[in-house]
Parts: C-alpha cells; sequence; structure tokens
C-alpha cells in the first residue's frame, strides 16, 4: 500500500510521519492445522472478541487449498476437488446434500436413456392414474 | 453451522470453496464435530496462516461518524498455544523531488452529460471503501446527476498515479516519454512542480488499517496542508468468492480532495 502527499516543501515529510502512523503495526504467522482455528480458545477469545483477518499466504489458487478468515467469522476454504470429497464434509449422510444423492439413483432404474421425457413418460404409463385414464376410455 | 455452497468453481480451476461460519458453528454441537472431524484428520495439511486481529473499543473520542475504533491488539497470552510469530509490517518514508504534479480540482474533474442515468453498478465496494464513504456521507450528493467525470482527464490522472507508483520518473517529471511506455501526453493534466512525500506500507494489510489511513489523510487534506492525498492498494487476486461477498479488492486507488470529496478508481470488474 501506498500513500502519495504533494507538498510544497520536502522537509515536511517527517512531520506528516507522525499523523500517518499506523494503528497496527503487526501481525502474525503460524502453521497450524484448520481444526485449530476450529478449537473453542481460538473462537472464544480472538474470533469473538475482535476482527480476525487471517489467510494462507503463498498458495496458488488454483492448484493448491486456500484459507482465509473474515472478521464475521467465515472460514472459507478454497479445495480441489479431491481433497473436497476426501475431507468428508460431502459425505451423503450430510443433510443438506440429501436430496441431490436421491437424484442418481433414479437415474439407474431407466438404463441407457438419454432422453429427459422417455423417462417421465415411462413413468408417468406404469402409474396407477395412467391406467385409470385409460381404462375409463376403453370401457366408453 | 456449515453452509454448504453450490458448486460454483472458480473461472479458471475446479476448486470448490467451503465455508465453515465459527461464530455460528459452535453453537450447534453436530456440525462443530463434524467440522472438527474433517479437518484434523490431516487432509489440508498444516498450511502457513498469516493473520491480524484488532479488538473492538467503544468509541471514547468518537466523532460523528465513526460508532467504534479499532485498536491494533497484541495477541500475547491467547495466542501461546500456536506459537506464532510476530512480524512487524514493513513501513517507509520516501521523498521524491522536482515532480510535475497534477492540479486536480472539481472543475477539470467533472464534465457535463446530457443523459443522466443515476448510479452506475458496480462490483460491491470493498470495506475500505464502505468505510471511507460513512466518513464522507453527504460526498455523493454534492455531485449533481448532469455530471460525470471528465474521461480524458480520468485517463491521464490514472496514468500519472501509475507511473509515480512504478517510478517512471520521466513520465512524472512531464519530460520525454518512450511510446513503449505510454501513449498518453500530460495535455489533459495542468501541473505545477512539487515534491512527493511517499509512505509505504507492506505486509498483511487489513481495511481497517487502510481506513485508518484514509482518515489520517483526510484530516492533513482538510487541514490545507496537502492539496490532495492519493493512497493505493495493491495485492494478490483473492477468488471472485471473496471479491463479491466480503468486498475484497486487490487493487484500487483513493484519491482524497479537499471539501469532503474523493475519487475511486479501480478496474472494471467483468
Amino acid at each position: 500500500m501506498e500513500v502519495f502527499f504533494p507538498v510544497a516543501n520536502a522537509g515536511l515529510g517527517y512531520k506528516f510521519a507522525e499523523v500517518m502512523e499506523p494503528l497496527t503495526k503487526h501481525f502474525y504467522a503460524f502453521k497450524c492445522e484448520p481444526s485449530v482455528l476450529l478449537s473453542n480458545e481460538f473462537i472464544t477469545q480472538l474470533v469473538e472478541t475482535g476482527e480476525l483477518y487471517a489467510l494462507a499466504p503463498y498458495r496458488k489458487l488454483d492448484v493448491d487449498t486456500t484459507l482465509s478468515l473474515y472478521p464475521n467469522g467465515d472460514l472459507v476454504l478454497g479445495l480441489q476437488k479431491d481433497t473436497y470429497v476426501a475431507l468428508g464434509l460431502n459425505s451423503p449422510d450430510s443433510g443438506a446434500m440429501k436430496s441431490k444423492s436421491t437424484l442418481p439413483v433414479k437415474m439407474r432404474e431407466f438404463g441407457n436413456c438419454t432422453s429427459i421425457r422417455y423417462p417421465r413418460s415411462d413413468l408417468f404409463i406404469q402409474s396407477p392414474f395412467f391406467e385409470e385414464i385409460y381404462s375409463q376410455n376403453t370401457n366408453s | 453451522m456449515i453452509k454448504l455452497l453450490r458448486f460454483s468453481p472458480f473461472n479458471y480451476s475446479s476448486t470448490k470453496v467451503h465455508c465453515i461460519n465459527l461464530k455460528r458453528i459452535s453453537k450447534h454441537k453436530k456440525e462443530y464435530d463434524r467440522a472438527v472431524w474433517a479437518l484434523s484428520r490431516g487432509v489440508i495439511g498444516q498450511p502457513d496462516v498469516i493473520l491480524s486481529w484488532e479488538t473492538i473499543s467503544p468509541a471514547a473520542d468518537t466523532n460523528d461518524h465513526t460508532h467504534q475504533i479499532l485498536r491494533g491488539s497484541e495477541l500475547g497470552q491467547q495466542f501461546e498455544c500456536l506459537s506464532a510469530k510476530k512480524l512487524a509490517l514493513n513501513s517507509e518514508r520516501k521523498t521524491l523531488r522536482n515532480l510535475q504534479v497534477p492540479i486536480i480540482n472539481t472543475e477539470k474533474m467533472l464534465q457535463m452529460v446530457d443523459h443522466p442515468s443515476g448510479q452506475s453498478k458496480g462490483p460491491t465496494p470493498s470495506r475500505s471503501l464502505q468505510k471511507l464513504q460513512q466518513l464522507i456521507p453527504d460526498s455523493k450528493e454534492k455531485t449533481t446527476p448532469q455530471q460525470s467525470l471528465n474521461p480524458d482527464f480520468m485517463a491521464s490522472l490514472e496514468e500519472w498515479i501509475g507511473a509515480l507508483h512504478n517510478r517512471v520518473r520521466n513520465y512524472v517529471e512531464a519530460a520525454e516519454v518512450d511510446l513503449d511506455v505510454s501513449s498518453l501526453t500530460h495535455d489533459s493534466l495542468e501541473s505545477v512542480y512539487m515534491h512527493g512525500c511517499i509512505f509505504d506500507y507492506e505486509g498483511f494489510i487489513t481495511p481497517n488499517f487502510i481506513a485508518h489511513q484514509l482518515e489520517q489523510m483526510k484530516k492533513l487534506v482538510d487541514g490545507a496542508q496537502v492539496p490532495y492525498g492519493i493512497l493505493t492498494a495493491w495485492a494478490f487476486e483473492d477468488h471472485s468468492r471473496s471479491s463479491l461477498e466480503y468486498g475484497v479488492d486487490a487493487y484500487y486507488t483513493i484519491v482524497i480532495l479537499p471539501n469532503d470529496q474523493y475519487l475511486i478508481i479501480r478496474p472494471q470488474k467483468t
């Protein structure tokens, strides 16, 4: 970050240095498992008591796992697909994923059908509702 | 609470984003246990993490626009378990002598347009920009809808600021410039010989840090000690979700002008 002021007198810089003195002069670096960020001590003492920013530096967005933490408490993980699956947060037991996990099972029932209309019409023909209509038509 | 996001890969990779809100998850034991179990199995490994922490204290000497003051805090005992290394921000003061400094005033910046279209829709402003807008709440109202920024002047100003930060001395001093460096000229900029006082900060810089520096710049400009101040922040690009949801910009320039006016220059996002 860079701040620029045009000044008439070159010697004014030292005077402005006092005004432009930053509030925060330090930041911290450490190495830890991400689960440490979930520890109760970390959440109660740091996340809930102030504004906390954290990120994993020197990581390539498209190939590495990235990590960032924002003041609202969001821990955002950027994960490769394999890592994401291996983490286990994506398993069918997870409540949010239940509706998605049922979809492939239905698709398998219709074998090699490539059309979306075909299985739907097939379902309709096999349904009791269709049989009722069909019998009414044939009787009349 | 674990928020499973839609699988929206980044533009250039198959990376998936997973978000865990630490404040909420601690109150939901089942989700909390699951997240701890997932993250403690060593799948991600032990990444290097840099961290900045600022406590929020009620403002004793608050002014009309700020409701709380953020103070840089020492982590001290709270952080001993992580054996964190304390790093200092690099700050440096430089003086550049005899520059052709552009004169920035409202008359030159603004031009009349035929079709006022209201406020243009752009990306979410970054946190430091939002704080600046809180700091100067009336500045937008002072610009009438019939006026818009003069594109020629703005292009020249952006070019000049870019040259300044890249230390292209020839351009900043209005000397002859190679066309490979810049095709723009100083014609649309009225300039005057002055010196440049530069404060350079490097490290893990948070929006609060930038907001504080903006406040200090505004004090200097309002006190007529300097005609204006230019702040440019740049960093590596974060992934798109951070940029959109958290208002984190990787690059922008803010020009603080007298009379509660300011300019924000940032690249157009697609």
